[in-house]
């Protein structure tokens, strides 16, 4: 390899590439490139993981597939992180963003919506053991809740569940391994998931009890703020998607249970 | 140890083996373009820290100030630290230059203190001789004191660069997808944390161990050269 | 995109940091401690030890020194309770911490005791010097002076290092700043009130330090 060479296999490496200032692709010139562009979060399965062969799939991408078949180009998915998946759209990085995007208030200031793909639902993860059925049960000095940091239940905890004790950890992955090797008693988070993270530990017997007092939350694509026709385009194919059913069966096959709370699909937005 | 050895075959499958070595390229890459990017600025800080090739006193001070405050800073923290500057510069960067920086950042204040003990370890009447040469400062320098101070140099900077190969780790928590994090992955899709961690761990041993035995080597081969 | 600094809003966590700074303090002294005793015994042990006990211990450095502190104690956090060893979050950052320091200071105490010179001790024997008089005058001051900054260099580094036990969910100050900027989105203001925390804690250690080496043993030279 030549030193320019590898200057410029470096400079691609530092993202030095492509720095001008960020305004989003129209659908138009999505269209014209031929090429759809989606950020998804493979550290969340089943919403989107590493394969047998190690490439990027899940339910997501299967979602963005389908998408980008109704519009007629190629799909390129986009590795994106949680704290990162917001910057990623903003920059136009990506065209739009999913990594189990919840719709909030708070992130509606910066980026738009489109209507939603599928409910979040929450719950308890524990084992059998556990005498845990309702939310209230965890509000006691010898609980020991094993939570992600950062995550939304972490403040909900703390004003509602005072009495627990919280142990925060890095991600879902080591939540769940810590649950497994019982360093903790419970943990109060999305339920939607845990069928499919909870296979690879076999050997535990797991409960998951759902608490819909919590509430339910729903998530959506992420686009540019502003990004008006994508995100119409967008609501009209995921309209199509839901009646047609694939939504629902892309979900099944990924989450390996139906949706707990339907998404009301209506033709108006 | 039974169970290690029957899940091995499914583990060390194909495409296991091709994303470990792609992780495994990614750390060596991450650790030579920081490391690289590091002891580049660390010499040009070492260099602005010398009094007898820059003389504006407030660099010197720059310089110095620089070292104290980024070799205090512990990997993890400064990686955030960059990682949210980044984001509020809107620098449209990788989570891989995100990465280097940080490994730059250390590698840089080490290598500019290090570098400085080398210029440092040739004595003082060498720079006067080259100046009734008439050399200028950076003459000097290139001509007299870096033949001399490399053997001072190389060796603990070879030692320290093992040091942020094994910091590198500590990317994993921004997703660069670097040894640690792939066995974070292989981790999450129900392999054991004893065969995923087990094989990193050597993996690195298989990058970090020649590394070192290399750099005792240069110490041994280059330290009866100082001339004093 | 408009971003202003805002400092005030962080500025009711820093008591709540100061803890956490003290949590990272304790962590690097008991780490430091355990890995200290380690080290002596195994220097101990490739000095005078027996062959196959010299190769374990060799074999032990070696790979300490060689493998990221994070991996080692992924593995004894998430792989030893396979065999039905089930650490907490601060054992396991406790133990890792130590056994890596241990492999350190293995090293550096084993050029302590290589700096002994025998001439000197011998010297100090002719003179008519008891054992405990030639260890007093002879054989600790130098050893002291040869050990004392590479030792205090290998503490402040370990207080650096405490950092990683955030990940393992030890409330310490790396720790604390994770959750503050999950309360306040301050991010990049609380991650370098963090970083400014490290800088003091290590300044102060290095100014104790060095006033130590100074007073009791006379070494010039500045502590990291």
């Amino acid at each position: 390899m030549t030193m320019s060479r590898f200057a410029c296999l470096l400079a691609a490496c530092l993202g030095m590439g492509a720095t001008a200032p960020a305004s989003a692709r129209s659908l138009d010139e999505i269209l014209r490139a031929g090429e759809l562009r989606v950020g998804v979060n493979p550290t969340l399965p089943p919403r989107a993981l590493f394969n047998e062969k190690n490439e990027i799939d899940g339910f997501e991408p299967e979602l963005a597939k389908a998408v980008a078949d109704k519009l007629g180009v190629k799909l390129t998915l986009v590795q994106v992180g949680s704290p990162d998946r917001i910057p990623f759209v903003v920059a136009d990085k990506v065209d739009l963003v999913m990594g189990a995007m919840s719709r909030t208030s708070e992130r509606a200031k910066v980026i738009d919506f489109t209507a939603p793909i599928h409910s979040e639902n929450y719950g308890i993860v524990t084992t059998d053991a556990k005498p845990f059925t309702k939310l209230a049960d965890l509000n006691s000095e010898s609980v020991t809740l094993i939570q992600v940091r950062g995550t939304t239940a972490i403040p909900f905890i703390q004003k509602n569940l005072p009495k627990a004790k919280l142990v925060l950890l890095d991600n879902y992955n080591d939540r769940d391994r810590a649950l497994a090797q019982g360093r903790g008693d419970a943990s109060f988070d999305g339920i939607d998931a845990v069928a499919y993270r909870l296979k690879i530990f076999p050997a535990i017997k797991w409960k998951v009890v759902a608490t819909p007092e919590y509430g339910v939350t729903y998530s959506s694509f992420g686009v540019a703020k502003g990004n008006h026709g994508l995100r119409d385009w967008l609501n009209i194919a995921l309209y199509e998607l839901h009646t047609a059913g694939t939504v629902e069966a892309i979900w099944e096959k990924w989450f390996l249970k139906p949706m707990d709370t339907k998404v009301p699909v209506t033709p108006y937005f | 140890m039974a169970s290690l050895l029957e899940e091995a075959p499914r583990f060390f499958s194909y495409y296991n083996l091709i994303f470990l070595g792609q992780a495994f390229a990614y750390t060596a890459l991450l650790s030579l373009v920081g490391c690289g990017l590091g002891f580049l600025i660390g010499f040009v800080l070492a260099v602005l820290r010398n009094d007898r090739i820059v003389g504006f006193a407030p660099l010197r001070w720059f310089a110095t100030v620089y070292v104290e405050i980024f070799r205090r800073i512990p990997f993890l923290v400064k990686l955030m630290v960059v990682f949210f500057a980044f984001q509020l510069a809107g620098f449209d960067a990788s989570m891989f230059a995100v990465a280097a920086t940080t490994v730059a950042l250390s590698a840089s204040a080490f290598s500019a203190e290090n570098i400085r003990a080398g210029l440092e370890s040739v004595h003082k009447n060498q720079w006067d001789a080259a100046e009734t040469m008439n050399m200028g400062g950076l003459t000097a320098l290139r001509r007299v004191i870096l033949p001399q101070s490399w053997a001072i140099i190389i060796p603990p900077s070879m030692t320290y660069s093992v040091g942020l190969v094994k910091s590198t780790s500590i990317a994993s928590q921004i997703g660069v997808l670097e040894l640690t994090y792939a066995a974070k992955i292989l981790n999450q899709k129900g392999f054991s944390a004893a065969i995923c961690f087990g094989t990193i761990l050597i993996l690195y041993f298989l990058l970090c161990y020649p590394m070192n035995l290399f750099a005792s080597h240069l110490e041994r081969r280059l330290a009866p050269s100082r001339h004093r | 995109m408009a971003y202003t600094l805002q400092y005030g809003q962080v500025t009711p966590y820093l008591g709540y940091l100061a803890g956490g700074a003290w949590l990272a303090l304790q962590l690097a002294a008991i780490a430091f401690v355990i890995g200290w005793v380690i080290g002596l015994v195994c220097a101990s042990v490739l000095e005078y030890g027996p062959r196959p006990l010299r190769w374990l211990v060799k074999a032990y450095v070696i790979f300490f020194l060689n493998t990221p502190l994070l991996v080692q104690i992924f593995f004894l956090y998430f792989a030893l309770p396979d065999w039905g060893i089930v650490l907490g979050s601060y054992q396991a950052v406790l133990l890792g911490m130590a056994i890596n320091a241990g492999a350190y200071l293995t090293e550096i105490q084993r050029a302590g005791f290589r700096s002994i010179r025998k001439a000197e001790v011998e010297a100090a024997e002719t003179l008519g010097f008891s054992r405990i008089q030639i260890i007093r005058y002879v054989v600790l001051p130098h050893i002291a002076k040869v050990l004392f900054p590479p030792l205090s260099n290998q503490y402040i580094i370990l207080t650096m290092t405490t950092s990683i036990a955030a990940i393992f969910g030890v409330e310490e100050l790396t720790g604390r700043t994770y959750n503050i900027n999950a309360q306040t989105f301050r991010s990049f203001e609380i991650f370098s009130i963090a970083a400014l925390y490290y800088i003091a804690l290590t300044l102060v250690a290095s100014a104790a330090l060095y006033a130590v080496g100074r007073y009791f043993f006379r070494i010039k030279g500045r502590v990291f």
